[in-house]
């Protein structure tokens, strides 16, 4: 096994995606940058001032030449980590919904070496988030394998509010799935021996845009997870990659 | 069949065959793809030349009804393409993500360069 990340003080980043998110990246952008940590913008061909209201905030922005998708704008802000030595990577939304002061909670387990990657859940503990009675449904449906997989003991899959340490930083800008990778990259994790741990974060209803996750495209995906489990399963042997 | 049809078939195998080699000198087609539909038309010429071939084939193969091995072979040859089509665009698709990223990624070192010349040159 690795050696462990053990280290008072981490150098932070936060990897925020963004497409056409002008209202309010730039806030996101600066509350975090006054939790004290960096951040990078991915802009995945946004059409609007994504890039140029993320930058006026203070953010690294990383401008694509056109659409990759939520996972490959994602790993383009963990490849940007790698380059830049960071010890920790948060992925935050660039919608808003993902208050910064959860920041602390999502590194603790990592810089005490006790976790690869935390998970930030709305159901953990105390949470205003309800979300409609469908994308309820549709998160339940679409984390089923995972969360068989896993034993029910991550309560929310589908959360995008996540932190790496150094070692899956460097696995996923190297591999990492294309679209809906929060359930997937798990999927991908569940067989080889990675630590995640799950803490209680808040998330404030959304405030501009609309969810991606549908009941239809929730069945879809659950299907897209099954091959994606199917494909990590190491038959027999070792389950260290 | 009349003489016809096999005239026929052979006619249009002939135009595919040239199709492809035109598209070739073009540059618009990739030699390896150009060979197998190439080898597809000379295939189909062959067959429309001696049609008796696939009776001969389907009486090896136990096949009461010669044209329906005709059909299964060409859908299997249609098949395999297809196939083969849905592993290079997926390597493809791999390859381009991955180039977006490393070119974004380029161009924000570049531009912090830049701006960080700037700044000590003030």
């Amino acid at each position: 096994m690795g050696k462990s990340y053990l280290q008072s003080d981490p150098r932070v980043i936060a990897v925020v995606p963004a497409l056409n998110e002008e209202k309010s990246v730039g806030e996101v952008a600066r509350g975090l940058i006054k939790a004290g940590i960096d951040v990078v913008v991915i802009n995945d061909g946004s059409t609007d001032h994504t890039s140029e209201v993320a930058r006026e905030a203070g953010a690294y922005v990383v401008d694509l030449p056109f659409n990759l998708g939520i996972g490959g704008a994602v790993q383009t802000g963990f490849r940007f980590a790698l380059r830049g030595g960071y010890d920790v990577a948060i992925q935050v939304d660039g919608d808003g919904q993902h208050d910064p002061a959860s920041i602390a909670a999502l590194i603790g387990p990592i810089a005490e070496g006790k976790a690869d990657m935390v998970l930030g859940s709305r159901f953990l503990g105390e949470s205003p988030f309800k979300g409609t009675f469908l994308r309820r449904i549709g998160m339940v449906i679409f984390s089923g394998m995972i969360s068989l997989i896993y034993g029910g003991r991550l309560t929310d899959t589908t959360s995008g509010y996540r932190a790496i340490n150094r070692d899956l930083i460097a696995l996923f800008a190297d591999k990492y799935p294309s679209d809906y990778p929060e359930v997937e990259v798990l999927a991908q994790l569940a067989f080889i021996n990675k630590r995640i741990v799950e803490v209680p974060v808040v998330m404030r209803e959304r405030s501009h845009g609309s969810s991606s996750i549908t009941l239809s495209r929730s069945a879809f995906y659950m299907l897209k997870v099954s091959l994606a489990i199917f494909k990590n399963i190491r038959l027999g042997g070792s389950t260290h990659v | 069949m009349s003489s016809i049809t096999y005239m026929l078939t052979i006619g249009i195998a002939l135009v595919f065959g040239v199709m492809v080699f035109v598209m070739v000198r073009r540059g618009r087609m990739h030699e390896k793809y150009a060979l197998l539909w190439l080898g597809a038309a000379v295939a189909v010429m062959l067959l429309a030349l001696w049609p008796q071939t696939i009776d001969g084939l389907a009486d090896f193969f136990h096949v009461q009804y010669a044209p329906s091995l005709l059909f299964f072979l060409a859908i299997m040859f249609c098949l395999g393409i297809l196939l083969h089509l849905s592993l290079v665009v997926s390597r493809m698709a791999e390859q381009i993500t991955r180039l977006a990223q490393e070119s974004a990624l380029l161009r924000q070192e570049l531009e912090q360069g830049r701006l960080e010349n700037k700044e000590e040159g003030q």
